[in-house]
């Protein structure tokens, strides 16, 4: 009986881990699809998370929580957009910028928004969503189909997201952008407008993994609360080879071999526990070197990736 | 290109506006009072942050000190800052990170005249005008840990930490350790790592796995595990303790209480100190004695559990009178499953000295 706990527990853990970074490599992976590597993610994530708290907090409903966070990401993203394509700079350096703004527009609205020493909370939170029938399986049920709303989300964005980027003529546009924005802007494809279509996705996508944290996963903001989960799952979009099921995969690898370092490490006993782990926390980082090791040294993303464009 | 000019502007203003009203907020005309001035290297929200923040309002309000601050200073700009105070005229600096207790140690012996207090470290040229204080609220993690050894049902209590030895925070497992031993010797302890001082998924996950080994009290030293502690239907499955500041209200169905820690006394003492020539320096324990360590209980479990909450206040008056003690030398946890009876149950030489 006290295996099963352990194992569903542990599932349990996994799913959850993986699940704002699978809405966040998703996201990504549409952007880079595109051409356009953005590292403000980690920012529009921390936006998302600020904005969902906000919305939830102000107006005690946390669906419109998860209406602002979504918001709050497609604007930060879109900033970005703005920086990247319509003025042109650099991409990683714009991102990084992006990430630097978030902060503090984060700690400067929650400045204006809360007294000083106020510790703001939520009395409440999204919480799972039992899906009649399939949550009734013994056993598994209760672990695969008893999440929340941003779970089931994400697993049903894999196909729309694969089916948008390599079966419709939009996601034909993104691809040849992506490859070559120059010919595909001869070629008649207004490559502005399909650029900023997919950092709309994005932003939608990334503001929800960031408004997961604060209005489903735990009931306060903090300013450092995204924890590098959206640099992580820049990562997993590499890994995921620039396909959404590729990124499911990332994303379930990561989740689960972190919650397996924290529940090793939870576990060891004796002097060398704590040292080890230590160690067990890179885990994640050492399997996802070891995946890109093995499966991605021939994988070539799109040639334009990070590549500034100008028409002129 | 109309737009975008118009959307730069809109960018360009929001952020001269927002520049303005911080500038104005921070830096208000001072009132000619005793200035003190506070440096954190971290947002003001951090409740490490907060602890300090809060008693210094509470000092101004009631002391009629003039109190500024400088948050998010690295360690390579914290000397510049203090001399920037130091040369605006404030009597009192207090540097609170542990990453500047050698510019506070380096400093302080060059301005006489000024106070310095630093919020953990190694200072050792403490002179006549230094301090150096601590996260010492060990005496209400050990009465947490006795709570936790009269709750449990499962003989089987857990803590989610940070890193392992890191001296303060030993402290505090020790103290709880040592809190739960007392009640229950035969009791089982688990430490769970993080190995990140703030990471609250990671948390979760960590108190899911205790959770999932029969752990059903868990003291929260690392802020992320309350929602671990009910499961999809709402149903409790562990208890648990918050840390520093009171993080009753989080989660008021898990959370029993809170092992909180209160800068106020120490900072009035010092303050008081200074104003009437009489600063003492050197190390300041923030006991509970004093105030400065508390265990805050959640009023619906003080309620529903009577007789461990009078136990409770039985063993905080023998700590108060020092008839259970420990000393401030601590032994370090190497294990993740810690033996309390090798833990010193010794007491702090929480007087200051």
């Amino acid at each position: 009986m006290m295996e099963w706990a352990l194992i569903l527990g542990f599932i349990a853990a996994g799913i959850r881990t993986a699940s704002p970074l699978l809405l966040a490599s998703l996201g990504e992976t549409v952007v880079q699809r595109g051409g356009i590597l953005n590292l403000g993610i980690e920012g529009a994530m921390l936006m998302g998370a600020f904005s969902g708290f906000m919305g939830a907090y102000l107006t005690g409903n946390l669906w419109v929580g998860l209406l602002t966070s979504i918001i709050a990401g497609v604007l930060t993203v879109l900033i970005f957009g703005f920086l990247v394509i319509r003025i042109n700079l650099d991409q990683v350096v714009s991102g990084l910028a992006i990430n630097l703004l978030a902060m503090g527009l984060c700690l400067y609205f929650f400045r204006i928004a809360f007294s000083q020493g106020a510790f703001p909370y939520l009395g409440d939170l999204i919480g799972p969503y039992a899906i009649p029938g399939l949550s009734q399986i013994p056993v598994l049920g209760e672990v695969l189909f008893n999440q929340t709303v941003f779970v089931y989300i994400g697993l049903i964005a894999v196909p729309l997201i694969y089916f948008l980027i390599f079966k419709t003529s939009f996601g034909l546009r993104l691809r040849s952008i992506g490859e070559d924005p120059v010919v595909a802007s001869y070629l008649g494809i207004n490559v502005s407008r399909i650029r900023y279509l997919s950092l709309i996705i994005e932003g939608a996508l990334v503001g929800m993994a960031g408004g997961l944290l604060t209005i489903s996963m735990f009931n306060v903001f903090d300013s450092r609360i995204v924890a590098a989960r959206g640099f992580v799952a820049v990562s997993i979009v590499i890994l995921g080879r620039w396909n959404p099921w590729g990124a499911l995969g990332g994303s379930l690898l990561f989740g689960f071999t972190e919650a397996l370092s924290l529940w090793i490490g939870t576990f060891l006993v004796g002097p060398a526990a704590p040292s080890v782990s230590l160690l067990l926390r890179m885990l994640p980082y050492v399997v996802t070197i070891l995946a890109l090791l093995v499966g991605g040294r021939k994988v070539r993303g799109p040639a334009a990736l990070g590549s500034p464009f100008s028409k002129e | 290109m109309k737009t975008s000019v118009i959307v730069g502007i809109v960018i360009v203003a929001v952020i001269v506006v927002g520049a303005a009203y911080a500038y104005t907020t921070m830096t208000a005309p001072a009132a000619p009072a005793f200035k003190v001035a506070a440096i954190y290297v971290t947002p003001l929200e951090e409740t490490w942050n907060q602890v300090l923040h809060q008693a210094l309002l509470e000092a101004r309000d009631e002391l009629g000190i003039t109190y500024n601050y400088s948050e998010r200073v690295s360690e390579s700009q914290v000397e510049s800052i203090m001399l920037q105070y130091i040369n605006s005229g404030f009597n009192m600096i207090i540097t609170h990170s542990w990453g500047f207790w050698e510019t506070a140690d380096r400093i302080a012996p060059q301005f006489p005249n000024v106070y310095f207090a630093q919020g953990s470290g190694l200072c050792t040229n403490f002179g006549n005008n230094l301090a150096l204080f601590d996260y010492y609220i060990q005496e209400a993690a050990y009465e947490a840990g006795a709570i936790a050894a009269k709750m449990t049902n499962t003989s089987k209590v857990g803590i989610v930490t940070a890193f392992s030895g890191v001296g303060d925070v030993n402290n505090l497992l020790n103290g709880f350790v040592a809190g739960a031993k007392h009640v229950n010797p035969n009791l089982n302890v688990t430490i769970s790592y993080i190995n990140s001082w703030y990471d609250p998924p990671a948390a979760r996950t960590a108190a899911s796995a205790l959770i999932a080994s029969g752990v059903d009290v868990i003291y929260s030293e690392r802020y992320g595990i309350f929602e671990a502690c009910k499961d999809t239907s709402g149903k409790v499955l562990a208890l648990a303790f918050g840390n520093i500041v009171d993080q009753n209200n989080l989660a008021p169905d898990v959370v029993v209480g809170s092992v909180v820690w209160d800068l106020y006394p120490m900072v009035r003492s010092m303050i008081q100190g200074a104003l009437s020539d009489n600063f003492a320096s050197g190390h300041y324990y923030t006991t509970m004695d004093t105030g400065g360590s508390k265990f805050v209980w959640n009023t619906a479990f003080q309620n529903n559990y009577p007789l461990v909450y009078s136990y409770s206040q039985t063993l905080q008056q023998q700590i108060i009178n020092g008839t259970i003690y420990w000393n401030t030398s601590v032994t370090l946890i190497n294990g993740t499953v810690v033996d309390g009876s090798n833990v010193p149950i010794s007491v702090p030489n929480f007087r200051n000295p």
